[in-house]
């Protein structure tokens, strides 16, 4: 069977993700569902699914990880993803992830990175750097959401940047889509896609559970929390 | 060359038969696969599923029927006849099932979560086997003028 419709089984045995990662409605898979599904990838697909999910999961970036050890990773890792022909999907997400760096880093006033830092990815990495002091650092025409995520980012409205992101991501991923396809590709976009809406799902239910545990402290005054084992 | 050209006569006989199959194969795998994966995230209307995986079967039919219409001996003379439209009708027909089996899979696909699309989502699957029909029914036209001996 050519590699075309190499997981068409797999791909039919998911349930459609829904129109937007903002819906209300509960996960259409559970993670532990995907994960057993997704046992059916062939050993080099699923490393290369494990190597997507160590550049793009935040778990896998703690603070003593260094951008140089990311980086190396990337370069280490990106030739296996360009063979599976998922390479462009990992650059474009961390050249995203670099321009919100860079927007961050303009506005706690650090200057430009110097010539040959690893800093970020992607090919625009010196252009950024040249144009440090524009507003859109001379790519807006490019990433036409970096002025909308600027506006965001400075007016100090995280929920509405963090939306704004997931959008992009989610329509980028929706046009990258093939849908006669069936390969490797298209699970990685499926995977992507459900990371979204679990990661939306996951926000919400912690703002939920912030929210209501700011409501029962706020209404019970000193008495503190029910059922809280401390016997209070 | 006398004998290469037996030899084509006889690949151009068979050959309708032959690629329709290969095709059909290949189309209905690719279509199976897809209702059975179908099978694990739906509840009902299993049998639709696996009803059209087996659409893409119809080519190998056409091809047996292609290969009896040109069935004649094989000679010099019928050779050219037989290869050329035996070859050209075989590989539409192995096309034609290939890509029917992509379009079962995607419909599949899409109506396992939206039942109700099923039969539009048939409609791109049909409209390719339309032209396997074609291919199908000229083949048995130009094959009468294909001479006898």
């Amino acid at each position: 069977m050519s590699k075309r419709h190499q997981y068409v089984d797999l791909l039919a045995s998911l349930p459609a993700l829904p129109a937007t990662p903002f819906e209300r409605e509960p996960l259409p898979i559970s993670a532990i569902r995907l994960a057993h599904r997704l046992e059916i990838l062939s050993d080099a697909h699923r490393d290369s699914l494990q190597a997507l999910e160590i550049l793009l999961d935040w778990r896998h970036l703690g603070m003593d990880v260094s951008t140089e050890v990311h980086v190396r990773r990337y370069r280490l890792t990106a030739p296996q993803l360009v063979e599976h022909g998922v390479g462009d999907l990992v650059e474009t997400l961390l050249e995203r992830h670099t321009l919100m760096t860079a927007l961050r880093r303009r506005r706690l006033g650090h200057p430009a990175p110097l010539p040959g830092e690893a800093w970020g990815f992607g090919p625009r990495l010196a252009h950024i750097g040249t144009h440090w002091q524009a507003s859109l650092f001379g790519v807006g025409p490019v990433f036409p959401w970096l002025a909308e995520a600027r506006e965001h980012l400075e007016h100090d409205r995280p929920r509405e940047l963090e939306r704004q992101l997931f959008e992009e991501s989610w329509r980028w991923l929706g046009r990258a889509q093939r849908h006669d396809r069936f390969d490797f590709r298209e699970v990685v976009i499926y995977w992507l896609r459900w990371r979204l809406v679990a990661a939306w799902q996951r926000y919400n239910a912690e703002a939920a559970e912030r929210r209501l545990r700011a409501d029962i402290e706020r209404g019970l005054g000193n008495d503190g929390i029910p059922f809280s084992g401390d016997g209070s | 060359m006398e004998q290469l050209i037996i030899a084509l006569g006889w690949a151009g006989l068979y050959g309708p038969m032959a690629l329709g199959a290969i095709g059909s194969i290949i189309g209905c795998a690719i279509a199976g696969q897809a209702a059975i994966g179908a099978l694990l995230e739906t509840e009902t209307g299993h049998g639709r599923f696996i009803g059209l995986s087996a659409m893409p079967s119809s080519q190998s039919i056409y091809g047996i029927v292609v290969m009896f219409s040109l069935q004649r001996p094989v000679t010099e003379a019928t050779s050219a006849g037989l290869f050329s439209v035996g070859l050209l009708a075989g590989v539409a027909l192995l096309l034609s099932a290939v890509y029917q089996g992509s379009c079962c899979a995607s419909a599949i696909n899409s109506a396992k979560s939206k039942p109700e699309i099923f039969g539009l989502s048939i409609a791109p699957a049909a409209i390719v086997e339309g032209f396997g029909v074609f291919a199908f029914i000229f083949a048995l036209v130009i094959s009468g003028d294909i001479p006898m001996q």
